[in-house]
């Protein structure tokens, strides 16, 4: 028997580099790689798309070698595997173009058939689930089968053992004559069981056929009824036209009239919707829009933001806005009249006479008492009406005594 | 603006009692803490009393101010006004026997320069010690930024000052602008100023805001040129309907003259005599300052240690430089 590494000193097929023809460590009952080899060597592609599995029976090492019939019961054909990994499936597809070869060395038949798709990274995996299905063909009891659940267990457990010392090689003979023994004793049994199970699976399958059926049948309704609103409403369209050629009531009406049918049309789709939404319930039978939670959510009194404009309390008499520093000073009756009233013609002689480099021609103005700004501190923003602004702010903040 | 201000909150108080109250407040805690901690021998006597401080006060405000007038380059007057509030809001809450008043007015002129964006380096600060040699000038630097941090915190970070200043130039723009009657306004301007110089060594910048202080600077130049200003208190400042609000206004500008009559130079004897008992009790004590002094010293100047007690002598005998300015 072949060294079989510790399954931390395996190496899973895809970290292995292409070349060097490599089996999986879980083919450890016979190599048969020399013709492999050299044929792998020679494909064209470096790295499989696929990792197969070949599975074919083989002699175990009490029986002669080449196999004859009399020792290769049914039972052994199914049970004694050789694992072979190739790398690509275009070379597997070459090596049997007939179908089926045979093996070079040892003259076993080969057939296509028996390759497998590895399913799993490590291929010991694969190997076993492979074991364990046809394990399970023959050892299709369930628990009523039996008069105790412990009964029932043990049964589990030695086919548990069964799987394992297949998988593993530990006492093949052993465990292949076991199942020989049972196989014969239990036929009646297994052909029973294996009856019943495919007119259940057959029962399981009618079940699915019957759901998806629905689920068909409701999406078509669905569509159906989604075209006949497109449809209604297209016919809703058409109408307002043809009644706008030919009738001689007002446009407004007969637009008024539309949209009142539009509205309707509407209505009556969300009322079906909401008849649908209502009836749906959920797979587990809870009825949608349910609360499940046990509290209640929580509601959140909010409160719309409503502006309320910037109150500053100067405690002193109010200060001049800062755009008014610019025109006119409020003191002047006539002036504050002017202002009040936003009179064009003043702003527009004020903004003439500023452009001609003169000041206002009225005495009211604040900015006349300030030192008009440089054009070169005006390239930073400043303003002569900013200084002004805050020396009156200052001189008016907390003026007043006793509320401060 | 100021209404809003750290300085309406904090530092505005009710009356004259209660700045009397924190100071005396500051003298006990002085007093107490001195002869809790200090040797045996130590009087009562010794120490400085309340009214005693109040004119080392007075005689250090005065030097200040004439520091920050002799400063060159020449220092805005809002600077002046902001450090001499400083040295004010200080003494409100420390006794001047904890803290030696010479240094601190010096940190209070260098942190009002800095807080009212006048530009000075802090070389160029000492430099303007003209009695100090270019040795000493380097110490009381290292005094000042020592000194810094601690006149920031007591002041309780609150460094904006508002100063009458600007509010009266907007009080002018105003009269300027709304009061045609006043036929030239800039006449009062030299008045005002005047007024709000001597303002600054009152306590009415702890007891009424900046706005009050520049109008009643005004409206004192005015009546000195014999002008009435009732109508642009009753008709601009609208306060026809308010007769009350007037009458209270009114009211602070009397009790802000009151302040400014009451004041008087400290006679020089009694200041000298001060001095001398204020010198003694600092080196006496070993207060905090000069523990810490001594401190950083040790830290790595100690070669230089000789010659600056030496020298702190020879400081400690003639205060500042205001001879220079002073004809």
């Amino acid at each position: 028997m072949r060294y079989v590494p510790p399954h931390w000193e395996r190496v899973t097929p895809h970290q292995q580099e292409p070349g060097p023809f490599i089996y999986s460590r879980a083919a450890d009952f016979q190599v048969c790689a020399p013709t492999q080899r050299g044929h792998l060597a020679k494909s064209p592609c470096g790295w499989p798309a696929a990792t197969l599995v070949f599975l074919m029976p083989v002699t175990p090492p009490p029986f002669t070698h080449p196999p004859s019939h009399s020792t290769l019961s049914t039972f052994f054909l199914f049970f004694s595997f050789f694992l072979l990994f190739l790398r690509c499936e275009n070379c597997v597809d070459m090596l049997f173009v007939r179908g089926s070869g045979n093996c070079v060395q040892c003259d076993t038949p080969l057939r296509k058939s028996n390759f497998r798709v590895q399913l799993f990274e490590d291929p010991a995996v694969d190997k076993e689930v492979e074991i364990r299905k046809k394990v399970l063909k023959m050892y299709n009891k369930r628990h009523f089968d039996f008069p105790s659940l412990r009964a029932y267990n043990d049964y589990l457990e030695q086919v548990e053992d069964l799987v394992y010392n297949l998988t593993n090689n530990l006492d093949v003979e052993g465990t292949k004559l076991m199942m020989e023994q049972y196989q014969r004793e239990n036929q009646d049994v297994i052909k029973r069981n294996k009856v019943k199970m495919t007119r259940e699976q057959e029962e399981l399958e009618e079940l699915l056929l019957l759901e998806q059926q629905g689920n068909e049948q409701r999406r078509l309704d669905n569509l159906q009824e989604e075209q006949r609103q497109l449809q209604s409403k297209r016919k809703n369209k058409q109408t307002l036209l043809d009644e706008l050629e030919r009738s001689r009531v007002p446009a407004t009406i007969l637009l008024a009239q539309h949209k009142d049918r539009v509205a309707q049309l509407e209505t009556q789709i969300e009322k079906q919707k909401q008849a649908v939404k209502t009836t749906t319930v959920f797979s587990t039978g809870i009825v949608m829009g349910q609360t499940v939670s046990l509290q209640p959510v929580a509601k959140m009194e909010e409160v719309l933001y409503r502006y309320q404009p910037l109150h500053i309390e100067t405690y002193g008499p109010p200060v001049p806005e800062l755009d008014h520093l610019e025109r006119l000073g409020p003191g002047d009756p006539t002036v504050a009249a002017a202002v009040l009233k936003e009179d064009f013609r003043t702003s527009r002689l004020l903004s003439k006479r500023a452009r001609r480099g003169l000041g206002s021609p009225f005495p009211g103005r604040y900015l006349n008492h300030v030192r008009a700004a440089m054009p070169q501190d005006t390239a930073g923003g400043y303003s002569s009406g900013l200084a002004c602004h805050r020396a009156l702010q200052d001189a008016f903040s907390g003026l007043f005594p006793g509320q401060n | 603006m100021y209404h809003n201000s750290s300085h309406k909150k904090f530092w505005i108080f009710d009356n004259e009692e209660a700045l009397e109250l924190l100071r005396r407040e500051a003298n006990l805690k002085a007093h107490t803490k001195m002869l809790a901690s200090a040797k045996p021998g130590v009087k009562e006597s010794m120490l400085l009393a309340r009214h005693e401080e109040q004119v080392l006060f007075r005689h250090y405000e005065k030097r200040l101010v004439d520091l920050c007038n002799a400063f060159k380059p020449a220092m805005p007057k809002s600077v002046v006004g902001t450090a001499n509030m400083f040295f004010r809001r200080f003494y409100l809450n420390n006794s001047l026997m904890e803290y030696h008043p010479r240094i601190i007015m010096l940190t209070c002129a260098y942190l009002s320069c800095k807080v009212d964006e006048f530009n000075v380096s802090s070389t160029q600060f000492v430099g303007n010690l003209v009695q100090e040699t270019p040795a000493g000038q380097e110490r009381v630097l290292e005094q000042i930024l020592e000194f810094e941090l601690l006149l920031i915190q007591q002041l309780n970070f609150h460094l904006v000052v508002h100063t009458p200043y600007r509010p009266m130039e907007g009080l002018l723009i105003d009269i300027k602008t709304r009061y045609p009657p006043l036929e030239n306004p800039e006449s009062l301007r030299k008045g005002a100023d005047d007024f709000l110089t001597r303002v600054t060594t009152t306590d009415a910048g702890l007891l009424f805001s900046p706005s009050q202080i520049a109008l009643t600077a005004i409206l004192n130049s005015a009546s000195r040129a014999g002008l009435n200003m009732e109508s642009y208190m009753t008709e601009c400042m609208g306060m026809k309907d308010h007769r009350e609000t007037l009458t209270q206004l009114y009211d602070s500008m009397k009790r802000i003259k009151k302040l400014m009559k009451e004041y008087e130079l400290p006679k020089p004897e009694e200041v000298n005599a001060y001095k001398e008992k204020l010198e003694r009790i600092h080196s006496e004590f070993n207060t905090a300052t000069n523990k810490r002094k001594r401190g950083y010293e040790e830290d790595g100047h100690v070669a230089k240690e000789a010659r600056i007690a030496e020298e702190e002598e020879e400081w400690t005998d003639e205060d500042l430089p205001c001879g220079y300015s002073q004809p």
